[in-house]
């Protein structure tokens, strides 16, 4: 018969469970310090347009222009970069809706945005990051998404979004919806 | 691994009526979404709920009703119980999982679009390390209070967390948003497969996450049942 302990036969000490789990835990932080002062980048399959050339584009391809407001220190824009930018099908399924442009927020690294960065931001009124604003050739808004709703988020979004700037009835005039 | 205790379990989880009209809710729509869009990656998502729905009140509502005192009469020790609890939760969803995915690839064949191997390989992968974490992460909630009290404390600490998302976007704090983002992680504790059939490395940090966040979970499980004192005597 096991000798029994103060507290009890049932309870059993677990040791090594807790030895792995702190060495894990000691290896999260450090890889976690690392990856912030290294952080890997996984290749961008968006082909981004410029600012300036966008509406150009826009018009010649009857797409309309998803603006991706984003700061290199916004964690969920990391992880929206990651998941849809990074990713071969969706990245495809972008560049297929919407001319991409991407609008990167210098504020806190330089302590100021090219003037382009803050017309444009102006513009959409954008106050948080991640925010994706889809417009039409013309500059006009046609929706805009604050935050990250992960991949099928992003992807519905700019699909039914990106609509609203394509839809033409048969004599070809563009649809405004309200 | 103890078969009687795993077994019990499961008949005890399959035989909730709750349980099985929240598993139909779950896969469903889904299964529906793979058959109008044919696009198998609908079914991602279903792997962590099922996991939290299987191992709410793994140990709280045995607990709560009394059946732990009778069930560690039993030659079974607590952290064996903990790790049975776990393994039981896990079987329970990632079965439900396989046969959701089954019934999507036969839809997609009878669809005439087959669906990737690679694609299908990353789904079960990724469901298999999704349900391991989310089950260990919900089983330490409910060592910690009765009934099913760890879906409450589960809810709660996600909305935490996303408040504190809000609160670090709106303040720029990258300090905080780093700290919310790991407690999300830690809360729906998944490894990504996706980097499978690409010829690109795994991120270490993400393994080393997940798999701290698992042993964790299951220490301070097993520390919280060692600590519990029941009581015999009174009901």
């Amino acid at each position: 018969m096991p000798a029994a302990s103060p507290s009890g036969p049932t309870r059993r000490d677990p040791r090594l469970l807790w030895i792995v789990a702190l060495v894990l835990l000691a290896g999260r932080v450090g890889l976690g310090l690392y990856e912030q002062r290294h952080p890997p980048q996984k290749p961008d399959r968006v082909s981004w347009v410029e600012p300036a050339d966008a509406p150009e584009i826009a018009r010649r391809t009857g797409k309309p222009i998803l603006y991706d407001f984003t700061a290199d220190w916004c964690a969920p824009c990391q992880q929206m970069r990651d998941e849809v930018f990074a990713e071969e099908r969706s990245a495809d399924a972008l560049t297929h809706l919407v001319v991409p442009v991407r609008v990167l927020d210098r504020q806190r690294e330089a302590g100021r945005n090219s003037p382009m960065v803050d017309s444009l931001q102006r513009a959409h009124a954008v106050t948080a990051f991640p925010t994706l604003v889809i417009v039409d050739a013309d500059g006009k808004s046609l929706g805009q998404l604050e935050g990250y709703p992960g991949v099928q988020g992003v992807l519905s979004w700019a699909g039914s979004t990106s609509m609203k700037g394509r839809i033409t009835d048969p004599k070809g005039v563009k649809i405004r919806f309200p | 691994m103890n078969p009687t205790l795993i077994r019990a379990f499961l008949l005890q989880r399959f035989t909730s009526p709750m349980r099985l009209g929240l598993t139909s809710l779950f896969t469903f729509f889904p299964l529906v979404g793979v058959a109008i869009s044919g696009e198998l990656a609908l079914l991602g998502g279903i792997a962590g709920p099922l996991a939290v729905l299987f191992a709410a009140g793994a140990i709280g509502q045995d607990v709560s009703s009394g059946t732990l005192q009778l069930l560690l009469v039993r030659p079974v020790t607590r952290p064996g119980y903990v790790l049975n609890r776990w393994l039981g939760a896990m079987f329970a969803a990632l079965g439900v999982v396989l046969v959701t995915t089954l019934c999507a690839v036969l839809l997609l064949y009878l669809r005439s679009t087959p669906p990737d191997a690679l694609a299908l390989s990353r789904l079960v992968l990724d469901s298999v390390t999704t349900i391991a974490g989310h089950a260990a992460v919900m089983l330490m909630l409910s060592s910690l209070v009765g009934g099913v009290g760890d879906v409450a404390l589960y809810a709660a600490s996600l909305f935490v967390a996303q408040m504190l998302v809000v609160l670090a976007t709106w303040q720029q704090w990258a300090w905080l948003m780093r700290v919310s983002t790991e407690i999300q992680g830690v809360l729906g504790a998944k490894l990504s497969w996706a980097w499978l059939g690409t010829g690109m490395a795994p991120s270490a940090f993400d393994i080393v996450s997940w798999a701290s966040t698992l042993t964790l979970a299951l220490a301070v499980a097993i520390a919280a049942m060692n600590r519990k004192e029941l009581s015999y005597a009174s009901g």
